[in-house]
């Protein structure tokens, strides 16, 4: 099957005017995405995510560089662009609260230009798919956070766009409704050949339905490509260490060469953390394992780990979300 | 014809927003209690000012009443565009709106209208309960010329008033388009500003020049001289000059009003206020 290019932006730099300067939200960003196809941008918050999503959806201009939609110019066309996206925000369970979802999404198709009939039928298709039909005649305020959700992503999708731009969709979601989100959002993909850009820090929601993904860190992309292929530029060795106590401070490890990077889950109720660390070379292990008990802090097991996207964002990052967040 | 497909649903989300909250017909009576209160207020203040002085007249008295129901009514949709975008950035909804086919100006002309219904339905029920409590409280009702011909006369005035709030709406809404902090008390400013540049409750020439030159042609001052000339002087000539001026004036101020949010909406988007949510 022939594929065709939708999206394409090269070299996108924005700065923003901050007091006392400037700071650069994204740079020189270069990216493209195939018909079909779902591309994930991954990275932590504050990362540029949104800020790729802003600019390539029409709402932000970028300070330099160009992107193109199904061929528009976001920045020249941007009337053109919108005909054919459509994005929706995790983050934002945008929509009218005394109104009812239905009417909702009756007032969006309007301002897409599609006949009343049409948009009934559209909003009654998309409803069953996202499985709220019987709280179609809810207000959105009455609605839970799952289905308001819902109704927000049926909502990106009423005009039937040909890229669709979604920032962390799932975020704070429990996990039936994500993954139900996340199988709409495949089967959309694959059967009606959208473009779905979705800008997540979540890895899983990634490897579950993204054919390629871009790491994006500090507003500059810093690996492209499958999740596979990411995982197999991983020349380095995960392990996870579990441990006790939780440690306060790892900071001893950065004198360490060879890690190139880690992070740590606590599991404050066993009293326990499970660190994950990338080395250089498996040999170093020992040198941690080391300098672990040396600080006062036992090894309760130790194994080596297939490569994860985590570990493909510490190896080309240094640090884990976790970390980089707590940073920013 | 799309355009008016999205002017239409617009106006209907502005309706539902106006009266759904509630029970439509208790919406519609609580706010004619701002109208009504506005107006009896003027009033009542012109009433015992002027018996005080012995200078009460019906003419004066009815010449207040009729500038502070337009005022009233101009005033109570010229806001919308303003208070819509500061309310759906606040809702996330603003920004799916811009990125609609349908221009977000649509939006705000639609939010208009259905505000112009609410607000010529509520400013009419204040009027006639101001007329009728005022009559008893000054003994007798004031003669109004009062006729099939008057009604459609003042509908009209309203209607061919549209484009002047609408242009002022827009202006205003450029505010809204880059704000980060929202002043909520924004209408009461912009009812102020109109009662005393459209000569409501006094001529326009009282105030000091060069204002006094600038407030009597704007828009709202010749459609509430309009007004006074069919319902208090009966006065047909000057009727119609005033509307033509004051319809005229309308659509430059409309003119004026559009490319002026046009060019805020792209620095907007420059400098990325459009999703900016309102403090």
């Amino acid at each position: 099957m022939a594929r065709n290019l939708k999206l394409v932006a090269e070299k996108i730099t924005r700065e923003f005017e901050v007091k006392g300067g400037r700071i650069t939200a994204l740079y020189n960003v270069n990216l493209s995405a195939w018909e079909g196809e779902v591309l994930g941008v991954l990275g932590p918050n504050g990362a540029g995510k949104t800020t790729l999503i802003r600019i390539l959806s029409t709402l932000l201009l970028p300070t330099s560089g160009s992107a193109k939609v199904m061929g528009f110019d976001v920045v020249k066309e941007p009337e053109k662009v919108r005909e054919v996206i459509n994005m929706a925000s995790g983050a934002e369970r945008s929509g009218y609260d005394f109104i009812s979802a239905r009417k909702n999404l009756w007032f969006f198709s309007q301002l897409y230009g599609i006949p009343g009939d049409e948009a009934n039928k559209r909003i009654e298709e998309l409803a069953e798919e996202l499985s709220f039909k019987e709280y179609l005649d809810s207000k959105f305020y009455s609605l839970s956070t799952g289905y308001r959700q819902r109704v927000t992503i049926a909502r990106a999708f009423i005009n039937r766009p040909s890229v669709v731009f979604l920032d962390e969709p799932t975020i704070g979601l429990d996990v039936m409704t994500a993954m139900s989100i996340r199988e709409f959002l495949k089967r959309k993909a694959r059967d009606e050949r959208i473009t779905i850009l979705l800008a997540t820090h979540n890895m899983p929601e990634v490897e579950a339905i993204c054919n390629r993904v871009a790491i994006i860190d500090k507003g500059r992309i810093i690996a492209e490509g499958t999740p596979e292929a990411l995982k197999n530029t991983l020349t380095l060795c995960a392990y996870a260490i579990e441990i006790k106590p939780i440690p306060v401070n790892l900071g001893f490890l950065e004198s360490v060469e060879g890690i190139k990077g880690y992070t740590m889950k606590a599991d404050s109720q066993r009293g326990t953390a499970t660190l994950q660390v990338v080395l250089e070379d498996e040999e170093l292990l020992e040198t941690v394992l080391f300098f672990l008990s040396k600080n006062g802090i036992r090894v309760l097991n130790t194994w080596r780990k297939e490569p994860t996207l985590e570990e493909v964002f510490v190896s080309y990052v240094g640090r884990g979300f976790g970390e980089r967040e707590s940073e920013s | 014809m799309n355009f008016l497909r999205y002017i239409a649903s617009s106006m209907r989300i502005g309706i539902y927003h106006d009266l759904s909250w509630t029970n439509p017909m208790l919406s519609i009576m609580l706010r004619a209690v701002y109208p009504y209160s506005s107006i009896m207020t003027s009033c009542l203040i012109f009433t015992v000012g002027s018996k005080a002085a012995s200078k009460f007249t019906d003419v004066g008295l009815l010449y207040v009443m009729i500038g502070a129901f337009l005022y009233m009514h101009f005033a109570s949709y010229a806001w919308v565009p303003t208070l819509a975008i500061g309310e759906g950035k606040n809702l996330f909804v603003f920004q799916y709106i811009i990125i609609t086919k349908a221009s977000s100006k649509f939006y705000l002309a639609g939010r208009t209208f259905s505000s112009f219904v609410v607000s010529i339905l509520t400013a009419t029920i204040g009027f006639i309960l101001s007329y009728i409590t005022m009559g008893s409280i000054v003994g007798h009702f004031p003669q109004l010329s009062l006729g099939p011909y008057s009604v459609v006369s003042i509908f009209a005035i309203s209607l061919l008033n549209i484009p002047a709030s609408l242009g002022l709406g827009y202006i205003l809404a450029s505010y809204a388009l880059y704000a980060s902090k929202f002043e909520w008390a924004l209408p009461a400013y912009i009812a102020g500003m109109i009662m005393i540049l459209s000569g409501a409750l006094f001529p326009v020439t009282l105030l000091p020049y060069p204002v006094s030159f600038v407030a009597q042609y704007i828009p709202f001052t010749e459609f509430i001289r309009a007004a006074r000339d069919v319902l208090l002087y009966s006065n047909m000539s000057d009727f119609l000059l005033s509307i033509t001026t004051g319809f005229a004036g309308g659509l430059i101020l409309l003119l004026i009003g559009y490319f002026v949010y046009e060019y805020s909406e792209e620095k907007a988007r420059k400098v990325g206020a459009l999703d900016r949510r309102l403090a």
